[in-house]
């Protein structure tokens, strides 16, 4: 097995006179062929993780200080923005949160499916066509011919998001994002759309990185979790491990919150309080303030992100 | 539940509400002002014109009006810095005058548009229906005369006078001050704030005035600036059309209308009231535009 | 979307009617006596009740009203009194002219508008940008009828380029003497033009659509001309055309200054020579355009952004 994304030691932080971070030493691997799910609530920093990877960064306001970001053996991070449209829909695709507005309103969903062709191929019109029809046929979409001359309106949330994971593919990319692929749709769609990526996924051999704070998404389509917490990694391990065996009390406290069928009718867990803003990060251990068992270490020194077995890490002072 | 108790309550609901608080947003709108070296260079001209139009006997060198045949067309000199006019008259005097009726007309028909407008703009807001259908149509006919032209019908009509041509121009600018207090109305309507209000008996008038004029305020001074702009090129347009205050009274339009005629000869006697005029109306769209910037709560998030 | 079609047709109609009752009310009626008003104060009676005929004024209001009403619908306004001849086929020769002028500056303003304000939405922010911000506003503060002495004073008098009034004959002839009065209102509306195209690709700019597309590997120049500008251009468009009044106000000015044929010049000339009929007529028509104009932005906004159809 080879490693095709490995991301070491990423520091993201505001610009300006007092910097603030946004993302502190991540460090990951995604071997080839793996489901690796990015799980943690709003603000943890899963999103930027994502953009960082892509370049897509805002161009003022934050930026990478320092970190590596490798492709295999490329390191992403020195690229300009030229060569990054190189990379970018054809070996790392992507696919966004907001199915309503991801597509562009003014232009065909054909339109914007043979764009991703015009940059990383030297196809006809009569091939970006064919191949897009293809595409339209393999993510389950019915009439693909006169899908293609549709406006994104015209389409439902969930045919929207299959056209994105359509133009995800186009390319045949080593290596898929997916940005909360599923939390804007209905439930039932949620399961359609992600059988299709799971599928299409173990036909074309893909990597792929999956964003969500929802954890039966992670239970059913992946093989390997890493928790974000306040721009950090605060556990990983295998799917199996994590969810039977949690070491970080805030995993613990996501999983029990998870509502389950067929359990008893009792009060779901929560945890209290917030993700803390990022120019308000506490100090010591940065969940400590939410934590149930936090004692005065905690609240004095930062844990470090230990290794506890073969591929398992924990940021925590107790673990669990 | 006794009355004073449910005004108490509605008090307290008030104070838990999500409104604005003017206070808070005064302070930033002043920083954000404050930052702008050009906005605050144009409220400087602003200023300064103003002062030189309420203390015009004293700063200007000579009488607007007084006729002098021979000093006629006298190209600026020590005597008279920007030259004489066609009856011999010091230019600089005249447009120091001038700058009365402009800032006088421009002032007025915008105090006069804004309140009834955004009075008309919050009840069609707020009540909405029928009302709001016939008020916005009238709106709409009226919107459909240019401002220039609505002046030139109610001049020609009426007589050019200092009252016809504040009313002409006042008709003129309501239409937008209504369809910028209407949409925020609608907007606060359902608030929480003003629903508490409405169900604990206020009238209609007082919580137009007290909930939501504070509220709109904002956008409504930015328009008055903005208006105070177009008022005082409009009534400089219709100066030079001929119409408006008449001669010998000195305004900008009617000098130039004047000057026009030598344009070949002596450019000047036009150029100088024009350029008085164009810098006033510069400097007010660029202190409007400043203020919207420093209202707008989008903008400040942008740049925090 | 016919239904839609139809009922904001049906809406012009009281639009159309309060303004042209508006018009009407306060030109025949307000002024006291028009007739003496035309003639002056030496008039004799016998000329006085003859114009009065002329022009219907000794019919009873109603009568008068109603006569009005029909001759709009008909588009007929009776004659001058000054030429004598239709007022309809006095607009109609005149029409060319003032379209011809309108056309050119919206023209000019997009051409300069559009672009840089493109480029100051891509450099917000920047040294460039407020450059651009502060010409605008200068450009839109600009009184069309000094801006027109300013053109006038600089490309005809001082350096020759062209002529300084009137209209040509022919194809070459009338684009050089349309040359500077376009360049005024152009240059006016340019500003216009310029701040809502920047504003609106500002809007666009942080959309989800354009990281997706960035997503897809298409170079950032690309994105900001393809998707961005297509989606910004819509209330451009509106802008444009909702700017009819200000075109309007701007080309009376404009072809006074420049003595230039048009109807804005019929209008200023019937107010000199008390010609009623005349100046009623070019207020009713100037009307009529302002609201066709704005029922064709209304229902090309609705057609092209088929989302916010009612």
């Amino acid at each position: 097995m080879s490693t095709v994304l490995e991301v070491k030691n990423l520091n993201v932080e505001t610009t300006g006179k007092l910097p603030h971070s946004i993302l502190k030493n991540v460090n990951f691997q995604v071997q080839s062929g793996d489901t690796l799910a990015i799980v943690g609530e709003s603000g943890s920093g899963k999103s930027m993780t994502v953009l960082s990877i892509l370049g897509l960064l805002p161009v003022t306001g934050v930026r990478i200080t320092s970190g590596e970001i490798l492709l295999e053996d490329k390191d992403l991070v020195g690229y300009s923005d030229d060569k990054m449209n190189a990379i970018r829909g054809k070996e790392i695709a992507t696919i966004f949160q907001e199915p309503m507005t991801s597509l562009n309103p003014s232009f065909t969903v054909g339109n914007q499916l043979a764009e991703v062709f015009r940059y990383h191929t030297n196809y006809n019109r009569k091939d970006v066509k064919k191949r897009s029809i293809e595409l339209l046929k393999k993510v389950k979409i019915p009439d693909p011919e006169e899908k293609l001359k549709a406006y994104p309106h015209e389409l439902s949330g969930g045919m929207r998001q299959r056209i994105m994971i359509a133009i995800a593919l186009a390319c045949n990319p080593k290596l898929l994002l997916a940005d909360e692929p599923t939390t804007a749709l209905d439930v039932t769609i949620q399961a359609q759309v992600l059988d299709i990526l799971t599928d299409l996924k173990n036909e074309f051999g893909m990597t792929m990185v999956i964003i969500t704070h929802d954890l039966a998404v992670v239970a059913e389509n992946c093989n390997k979790v890493i928790v974000m917490y306040a721009g950090q990694i605060v556990e990983m391990g295998s799917v199996e491990e994590i969810f039977q065996k949690p070491k970080h009390p805030y995993t613990q406290g996501l999983i029990q919150s998870i509502p389950g069928i067929g359990k008893p009718k009792e009060r779901l867990h929560t945890i209290r309080g917030n993700v803390p803003d990022i120019n308000q990060m506490p100090k010591g251990c940065r969940f400590h303030p939410r934590c149930e068992i936090a004692t005065e270490k905690c609240i004095k020194q930062e844990p470090i992100l230990e290794s506890i077995e073969s591929g398992r890490r924990v940021r925590c002072w107790h673990t669990l | 539940m006794s009355e004073p108790a449910l005004r108490n309550k509605t008090i307290t609901n008030l104070n838990n509400s999500p409104q604005p608080l003017p206070v808070k947003q005064k302070l930033v709108f002043w920083s954000v002002l404050k930052k702008s070296k050009i906005g605050m260079a144009a409220l400087f001209i602003l200023i300064m014109i103003i002062l030189i139009s309420i203390f015009a006997p004293v700063v200007s060198p000579y009488d607007p009006i007084t006729q002098n045949a021979s000093e006629r067309m006298q190209a600026p000199s020590s005597a008279h810095w920007l030259g004489t006019d066609s009856f011999g008259r010091d230019i600089l005097s005249r447009i120091i005058y001038g700058s009365r009726i402009s800032l006088l007309v421009g002032f007025i028909s915008v105090m006069i548009s804004s309140i009834i407008g955004t009075a008309i703009g919050m009840v069609a807001g707020f009540k909405g229906g029928v009302l709001d259908e016939i008020l916005m149509r009238i709106m709409e006919s009226i919107q459909s005369i240019p401002m220039l032209l609505m002046g030139l019908m109610l001049l020609v009509a009426f007589g050019s006078n200092m009252t016809t041509l504040i009313i002409a121009i006042s008709i003129g600018l309501i239409v937008s001050c209504a369809r910028i207090a209407r949409g925020p109305t609608i907007e606060l309507k359902e608030s929480e704030f003003v629903k508490a209000s409405i169900a604990s008996g206020a009238s209609t008038f007082r919580i137009l005035v007290v909930h939501i004029f504070p509220n709109i305020l904002g956008p409504v001074l930015v328009m008055a600036t903005l208006h105070m702009a177009s008022a005082i090129r409009v009534e400089a347009s219709l100066s030079f059309l001929g119409l408006g205050i008449q001669p010998p009274n000195p305004t900008w339009g009617n000098m130039i209308q004047d000057g026009f005629r030598y344009i070949t000869t002596a450019p000047g006697v036009a150029l100088y009231p024009g350029i008085a005029l164009m810098v006033v109306v510069i400097a007010f769209n660029i202190f409007g535009d400043t203020l919207r910037d420093a209202f707008d709560p989008h903008i400040i998030r942008n740049r925090k | 979307m016919i239904k839609y079609t139809i009922r904001r047709i049906l809406w012009t109609i009281p639009t159309i009617f309060l303004a042209v009752t508006a018009i009407f009310f306060v030109l025949r009626i307000l002024p006291s006596d028009p007739a003496s008003s035309i003639l002056g104060e030496n008039a004799t009676p016998d000329a006085l009740r003859a114009l009065k005929e002329e022009m219907g004024l000794d019919k009873p209001v109603s009568v008068q009203y109603v006569e009005f009403l029909e001759g709009v619908i008909r588009l007929d306004f009776g004659n001058s009194l000054s030429s004598g001849r239709s007022i309809s086929t006095e607009i109609i020769s005149l029409l060319p002219y003032t379209l011809e002028l309108a056309l050119a500056s919206v023209l000019i303003a997009t051409i300069i508008g559009v672009p840089i304000g493109i480029y100051a939405a891509i450099k917000r922010g920047a040294f460039v940008d407020s450059i651009f911000r502060v010409s605008a506003l200068i450009g839109l503060s600009m009184p069309a009828f000094f801006l027109g002495i300013l053109m006038m004073l600089a490309f005809s008098l001082k350096i020759p380029l062209f002529p300084s009034m009137g209209a040509g004959e022919g194809f070459v002839g009338n684009l050089y003497h349309l040359a500077l009065p376009a360049l005024t209102l152009g240059l006016i509306e340019s500003g216009i033009v310029m701040r809502i195209t920047r504003s609106s690709m500002l809007d666009e700019l942080n959309k989800d659509y354009v990281r997706t597309a960035r997503a897809k590997g298409v170079p950032r120049r690309t994105v900001n001309l393809k998707h961005i500008l297509r989606n910004s251009l819509i209330p451009v468009v509106t802008v444009i055309g909702l700017n009819i009044t200000t075109l309007i106000s701007g080309a009376v000015l404009t072809e006074t200054v420049f003595s230039r044929p048009g109807l804005g010049k019929l209008a200023v000339g019937a107010i000199e020579t008390r010609d009623y009929p005349v100046l009623q007529a070019c207020l009713v028509l100037f009307c009529l355009l302002v609201i066709f104009v704005n029922l064709v932005v209304d229902l090309s906004y609705s057609y092209l952004n088929p989302k916010i159809r009612p």
